[in-house]
């Protein structure tokens, strides 16, 4: 079958062109981010945009290749987009700068690719800012990375929004304390998941999970708010490392308070679904105007481990796209901003010659090429609402 | 930004009169959403509620992208949509005429072939999305095709093998001379919620839920509804 024109004009499902003003919001934002980046030490790394597909699916459970682009080079191997980047800084670390002092704090701006159905509404390619800090496990190195990311949307031009704090450990030691079958654990995770405590007490009731461990499963879907959710989860907790996770949050909660951002946090230790990797703090940050998190992370003290070098690390990522949907919702969708001079055309040395200068300088400077009269080229510049016009020099001469 | 009102989206078909009158029994105003139905509005202002009034089958995609806080919908919408939302509560014991299950329907004639054996079946569906699944899984050698309505008649004029559709009585069916094979989905009301309203409007989402809990108490009394034998 040949490929019919239209097709050839279409785009496939889940990717976009983004250009105008949009594009140029998107730019910014990412400029503004890797200042802020900068100035918190965190260097910025490349990754390939393709690596080998085993290597990326050390990182996820054998589902997730579903939503991994897979392809297969010359040789016969096969490869993938990227559907993350912390799994490529992780290999980058864990092969590459593993002997390097400690903490590596790398940053990135990119974008990820990942398949999703064309009915789902969902994009395929993502653009997102983030960064990973390495090498340190302590609850200075959460409360770095949390308060980073505040500060992070703070520059976005973001200010109402909130951070919902958890601990993967929590729910983790609590079904270690249980006998559930794989099947069994992930039909309880869905149901603590989508919020229903009728269905999730009936899944307790038909696995026989009691005791301690059940009354936790229990409080999950009301385990939110301030400081007193993490004593009441410490009154719950099973067994030791249940526990320990919520000491280790205390402890990143009182740091927040230092940094003086914890109005911004919501302790929220029913979230139970993530990435396959985390392993401890975790986080997602919401605001309105978004019906989605627009930025999401955790901490992931095993998967440099995988590629040979068991660092810890933490990371979080912004998806810029969904930043920029609660810019427009906030503030209407943004607008190119028009040069500062509009100059006419001619093809004198002395004026070809100052325009080169004045853009040397910093001026954004747009040269008319229809060959326009002044007048002509003063109604363009009012209505697109350019401050000035150049007018060429000759013809002010004369 | 938590005092704006709640987004709900809710279907103008099949439901939509008995969910009106769940929500005044709770106390709630609905004329509002009754008069904007008379008048062909989209968009009502009840009480606590901006009501968005969509097509049955759009309500979860109107909450999963956040358009809404939250809705009501079918179970075999919900699955068909595949949409990620929560699903705190489900109601068919407050809304009865929600119950209804997602059935593989055969004509009479044909009822007892042995459909596995079969390797070029068709089969018609407004929900080609759980068939597809159900087809996977049944390891059936089957075709779907999506159609928006009227099912039955892709059997009676030859198009289809069988249909999946929805089935209460089975008046429809005994009309059109066809019987159920199997039971796809057990199908009611669900309330569904967008992830980040319950992460940003928790207090006021978890009144509602817990006021629809406590008017679902009082309609059983103490025994519950059975378990439904399902997850969500």
């Amino acid at each position: 079958m040949t490929s019919s024109p239209r097709r050839l004009r279409q785009l496939p499902s889940g990717v976009h062109d983004l250009f105008g003003a949009p594009a140029q919001q998107l730019i910014d934002l990412s400029t503004r981010l890797r200042a802020l980046l900068a100035r918190w030490a965190y260097h910025e790394v490349l990754p390939p945009t393709f690596e080998y597909f085993d290597t990326v699916m050390l990182a996820f459970d054998a589902d997730f290749a579903a939503e991994v682009y897979r392809f297969v080079d010359p040789d016969g191997h096969l490869l993938a987009l990227r559907p993350d980047l912390t799994v490529p800084v992780a290999r980058l670390v864990a092969t590459k700068l593993y002997d390097q002092p400690m903490p590596q704090r790398l940053s990135y701006v990119a974008p990820v690719f990942r398949f999703s159905e064309p009915n789902s509404h969902r994009s395929c390619q993502v653009w997102q800012a983030g960064w990973e800090l390495i090498g340190v496990a302590s609850p200075a190195a959460d409360a770095e990375v949390v308060t980073l990311l505040v500060a992070a949307l703070e520059e976005a031009g973001l200010q109402e929004f909130q951070v919902n704090l958890g601990h993967m450990g929590f729910v983790r030691a609590t079904l270690a304390d249980t006998t559930l079958n794989e099947d069994a654990r992930t039909e309880l995770l869905r149901a603590v998941d989508r919020k229903n405590r009728k269905i999730l007490a009936q899944t307790l009731d038909e696995s026989g999970v009691a005791g301690p461990a059940r009354a936790v499963l229990e409080a999950l879907p009301d385990l939110w708010g301030g400081e007193e959710v993490l004593e009441k989860a410490l009154r719950l907790a099973p067994n030791l490392p249940a526990r320990e996770a919520i000491e280790h949050l205390q402890q990143v909660y009182q740091l927040l308070q230092s940094y003086g951002i914890a109005e911004r946090v919501t302790l929220d230790l029913g979230e139970v679904r993530g990435m396959d990797y985390y392993t401890g703090v975790i986080f997602e940050l919401f605001a309105g105007g978004s019906g989605f998190s627009i930025a999401s992370g955790g901490r992931y003290d095993t998967l440099l481990g995988r590629f040979g070098a068991g660092l810890p690390a933490i990371g979080a990522m912004i998806e810029l796209e969904r930043v920029q949907a609660v810019l427009h919702h906030l503030h209407g969708l943004p607008t190119l901003a028009p040069p500062d001079a509009l100059q006419q055309q001619c093809d004198h040395a002395a004026c070809l010659q100052a325009l080169l200068e004045r853009r040397r300088a910093g001026e954004h400077i747009e040269l008319d090429l229809h060959q326009r009269p002044l007048p002509a080229l003063r109604a363009e510049a009012e209505q697109r609402h350019i401050p000035r016009v150049i007018p060429c020099q000759q013809e002010r001469a004369s | 930004m938590n005092d704006r009102a709640l987004v709900l989206a809710m279907g103008k078909g099949r439901m939509v009169e008995e969910t009106l009158r769940l929500w005044e029994q709770l106390g709630y105003d609905m004329e509002p959403v009754r008069e904007a139905l008379r008048d062909r509005k989209m968009i009502a202002e009840a009480g606590p509620f901006r009501v968005l009034l969509a097509k049955d089958a759009d309500v979860p995609i109107y909450v999963e992208q956040g358009a809404a806080d939250l809705g009501i919908t079918g179970r075999d919408v919900l699955r068909e949509t595949g949409a990620d939302v929560l699903v705190p509560l489900l109601l068919g014991t407050l809304i009865p005429s929600s119950r209804c299950r997602l059935a593989l329907i055969s004509p009479r004639a044909t009822r007892d072939r042995n459909w596995r054996l079969a390797h070029n079946l068709t089969i018609a569906t407004k929900y080609p999305n759980v068939t597809q699944e159900y087809v996977d899984q049944q390891g059936l050698g089957a075709q779907v095709i999506g159609l928006s309505g009227n099912v039955e008649l892709a059997p009676a004029c030859g198009m289809a093998d069988l249909i999946v559709d929805i089935v209460q009585s089975g008046t429809t069916l005994r009309e059109n001379d066809l019987v159920e094979l199997d039971t796809i989905l057990a199908c009611e009301a669900t309330l569904i919620v967008n992830r980040a309203s319950q992460k940003l409007r928790p207090l006021a989402i978890r009144g509602l839920v817990e006021r629809l809990e406590e008017t679902e108490r009082h309609q059983v009394g103490h025994k519950g509804s059975e378990k439904d034998g399902y997850t969500v």
